[in-house]
């Protein structure tokens, strides 16, 4: 137990990068679905929904 | 684009909770895996603009420089180590936090959307910059240094910022993605030519231009290794950049305009590979050597044309590569001579034979020879410029002619001859130098295999 | 000075610039004023000796020669319009009479001259109120009656503000003398603007109050007060180096800090306005500005030692004053610009 705990107080410091990596991603993932939730509403880019698809623009 | 940001912002938090013994090598490791999520923007396939958000984008121009940046950062705390052994642990995160805060910052400036964001990010860069070599440099001059540095960039960039928002007064926006849409043209007036100048010399003063590169071989001299590295592989791209990016508002002004400053910078040339041919500091020569380079990448972005623009791309990544080596080079050279003087380092083949074959490629890579990504740079810029002027080939053929002789008297002084008297006690090359070159020199070679990921907006 | 008439002497320094921004009447502005430049005199004379009786002598011929032509024109005003109030009809000859008075009162160029010795003659607290606070009724006074006054006016005392205090700058090597320059230029910029926009008037203003509350918090405690003394920094408390560099180049105005917000908020609306003239000799002066603080972060913070002090040097580091404004001071001074959009 101590020993695992040595082992967190160690090495915590190598979870920062992949955090800092998941976090980027996913605020890219939201950002990229913000930009996008318009696209059922656009004449443009408008498609036919499939039968259980909601649309993403309400 | 968060998504290298972020990761490049928690290297901060790693520098300062890293135990004293782990800073380097955590940093390090971890910037270089930072590199693998850089890498994927350089896949540009449909020469469109990869929009991350409404503030960040990148397209086939920015992102191998961005890509670059990104490489730079491991290789620069590489280098660096040995001259901030002796400093405290404090100092040493400090330092570490600069350059990463740096590289934060250069990626930002190369994806910025906005060109108000852009020049913002742009200044921003001059204040880790001006710590670096301030702070960290080896002698006096360098507060000097510092003072030419930061002067000769802003009082350039004063008149950018005046003329950006004038602009963004006329046309309504800055967004890069909408002024190529844009269609109004600038007449031929005196304002006109005003706004023009304002818009490019910020950017030619740090490229820089002939006439105005006064700062760089003090700053380059000055600085501590990794401000010569960041300085030479990436500031000054900032301006080949900046330069290529403004140039769509100021469309047809430049043919006009662009006449002394093509001759300028080609008169520079010939004049600054001059200059290194009689130069006794190694830095200093390999300064010289960059405003020389850098001169083709002016004359290359003034004539307008999509070869010149590709070869302005080119160069300005394959002298990033190149130069950087040349100052690892230098500085490996001088943690064991202490002294630039080329006449003190004599003969160091005979010691170093590795680094010698090391000292050999990167010289060869500096005069443009095949395998290198510089000879595609060098090759379509003369090309563009033979056609712009069949005589520009007098000046641009000497000045070829020049960088080989100055790579080969920088390659001839410090590696042939007799090892002098006072060299009895050189430390022999360590792994950590010899891996520095060897990712140096690495892209530097295998690009050539599809120089279309450095040849920007391929058209 | 004993707590009661210290009591007193602060309320009405506090209360004073209350009254004149409160009020809508001219006489009672000039009570205001009148009531402040009273109350601060003995605060200047608090530590007597020669410096200070000079420099409060100074200060108060100066502001009293101010207070008077303030109130000579409302008296012609009300002379010739019968109301202590503003009016829009006010001749041109008042209006001036009135923007003489608190260019005076603000140190603006050409009545700038007192501003760099009365600071220099009185201590770092004494000088923060002087740079600070008592800047904020004459502001406010301005802020109300800039219709009236000629804008080229304005705008020729405002450049003349900005050059000198550049120029005079770059040859000081006392602390509160380049506070004194630096408070010159910044009320240059504030006035440039208030023909345009007055609103951007207040933030330059706020973000100036900030500036240097957050600089002299650093000056005061170490008693800084030449720039070779702010060399003993790196020794006396590390942490303020960083601060103390950032800081002041978010005073030059180096763009991703504080004090790019109301240069760059300022340039706008001159462009917006066709002044590119006055913006662009602006903008190039603010970097001599640049450069006498680029003098003080070299002897601060570029130029300390490799290594921390090792020897028991800490006995004068016990009695030091902290400053519990610092750490707000110096984060809103350096990294407000991001919050730009939250402030227009």
């Amino acid at each position: 137990m101590m020993t695992l705990l040595q082992l967190v107080r160690e090495h915590w410091v190598h979870i920062l990068v992949p955090v800092g990596l998941a976090f980027g991603c996913y605020l890219d993932k939201r950002d990229d679905e913000k930009l996008t939730a318009f696209r059922n509403k656009s004449m443009l880019f408008q498609r036919e929904l499939r039968p259980n698809e909601e649309v993403t623009w309400k | 684009m968060l998504k290298i940001i972020v990761p490049s912002l928690m290297l901060l938090p790693l520098t300062w909770f890293s135990s004293s013994k782990k800073v380097w090598i955590n940093v390090t490791a971890y910037s270089f895996l930072i590199n693998i999520i850089a890498m994927t923007t350089l896949w540009q396939n449909s020469d469109g603009t990869l929009n991350f958000s409404s503030m960040f984008s990148m397209d086939s121009l920015s992102s191998p420089l961005t890509a670059l940046t990104i490489w730079l950062l491991p290789l620069m705390l590489l280098a660096s180590q040995k001259h901030i052994k002796k400093e405290t642990v404090l100092n040493k995160k400090l330092y570490i936090s600069m350059l990463v805060t740096l590289q934060i910052l250069l990626i930002m400036t190369f994806s910025a959307n906005e060109l108000i964001m852009f020049y913002i990010l742009f200044e921003a860069t001059l204040i880790p910059t001006l710590i670096i070599i301030t702070r960290w440099g080896n002698q006096t001059e360098r507060l000097n240094a510092g003072l030419y540095f930061l002067f000769y960039t802003l009082i350039g960039s004063i008149p950018l910022l005046i003329a950006l928002i004038s602009i963004q007064k006329s046309l309504g926006t800055l967004n890069i993605l909408l002024l190529s849409l844009n269609t109004s043209t600038l007449d031929n007036n005196w304002s006109n030519y005003i706004l023009w100048l304002a818009c490019m010399m910020a950017f030619m003063i740090k490229m820089p231009l002939y006439g105005v590169h006064l700062w760089l071989p003090k700053a380059h001299v000055e600085a501590p290794i990794a401000g010569s590295m960041i300085l030479a592989a990436i500031l000054l791209k900032l301006g080949g950049y900046g330069m290529m990016r403004v140039s769509i508002i100021l469309d047809p002004m430049t043919e006009t305009m662009a006449y002394p400053f093509i001759l300028l910078s080609l008169w520079g040339m010939l004049m600054t590979s001059s200059i290194c041919l009689r130069q006794t500091d190694l830095k200093s020569l390999i300064a010289y050597s960059s405003v020389s380079h850098m001169a083709l990448v002016i004359a290359a972005i003034m004539i307008q044309t999509p070869w010149s623009f590709m070869g302005a791309s080119a160069l300005m990544i394959a002298h990033g590569l190149t130069s950087s080596l040349l100052f690892c080079l230098a500085n490996t050279n001088y943690e064991r001579i202490h002294s630039r003087t080329m006449i003190m380092a004599r003969g160091l083949q005979t010691a170093f034979p590795l680094m010698a074959t090391l000292w050999f490629l990167g010289s060869l890579a500096n005069l443009a020879l095949p395998p290198s990504i510089n000879l595609i740079g060098e090759l379509l810029i003369t090309i563009t410029l033979f056609s712009w002027s069949h005589l520009s080939i007098i000046l641009v053929g000497t000045n070829i002619l020049i960088t080989a002789l100055y790579s080969l008297y920088m390659l001839i002084m410090t590696q042939r001859g007799k090892l002098t008297f006072h060299m009895n006690n050189l430390q022999p090359s360590y792994t950590r130098e010899l891996t520095l070159m060897m990712l140096h020199i690495t892209p530097l070679i295998l690009l050539i295999m599809n120089p279309k990921l450095i040849l920007g907006p391929t058209l | 000075m004993n707590p009661i008439t210290l009591l007193i002497i602060y309320f009405t320094i506090l209360s004073g610039p209350m009254v004149t921004m409160l009020s809508n009447n001219f006489f009672l502005m000039w009570i205001g004023l009148e009531m402040n430049l009273l109350a601060i005199i003995p605060v200047m004379t608090n530590k007597s000796n020669p410096r200070t009786t000079e420099a409060a002598t100074k200060y108060f011929i100066t502001q009293a020669t101010a207070s008077m032509i303030f109130l000579l024109s409302i008296i012609m005003n009300y002379k010739q319009l019968g109301t202590w109030t503003i009016q829009p009809q006010t001749s041109s000859l008042t209006s001036t009479l009135i923007f003489i008075s608190l260019a005076i009162k603000l140190g603006l160029s050409p009545f700038h001259a007192w501003l760099p010795e009365v600071t220099q003659g009185i201590p770092l607290s004494t000088g923060l109120l002087l740079l600070t606070w008592q800047k904020l009724a004459p502001l406010s006074i301005l802020f109300q009656v800039y219709e009236l006054i000629n804008p080229h006016v304005l705008i020729m005392s405002a450049c003349a503000s900005v050059m000198i205090g550049a120029w005079g700058g770059l040859n000081q090597t006392q602390t509160r003398k380049i506070m004194a320059y630096s408070s010159i230029a910044h009320m240059g910029w504030m006035i440039s603007i208030l023909p345009y926009n007055p609103s951007l008037t207040i933030i330059n203003l706020i973000i100036y109050i900030l500036l240097t509350l957050a600089m002299f918090s650093i000056l005061h405690p170490h008693s800084f007060f030449s720039i070779k003394s702010t060399s003993l920094l790196w020794n006396k408390s590390p942490i303020m180096l960083p601060l103390m560099s950032s800081i002041l180049l978010s005073m030059g105005g180096l763009p991703p800090l504080t004090g790019f917000l109301p240069k760059w908020l300022i340039i706008t609306e001159l462009l917006k306005n066709n002044n590119q003239l006055l913006a662009s000799i602006m903008a190039i002066l603010a970097l001599v500005n640049l450069f006498f603080y680029t003098r003080l972060i070299y002897s601060t913070s570029l130029t300390t030692f490799p290594s921390t002090n090792n020897s028991k040097m800490f006995n004068h580091q016990k009695n030091m004053k902290k400053y519990p404004t610092l750490p707000l001071t110096a984060i809103t001074s350096t990294l407000m610009l991001p919050l730009l959009p939250l402030m227009l």
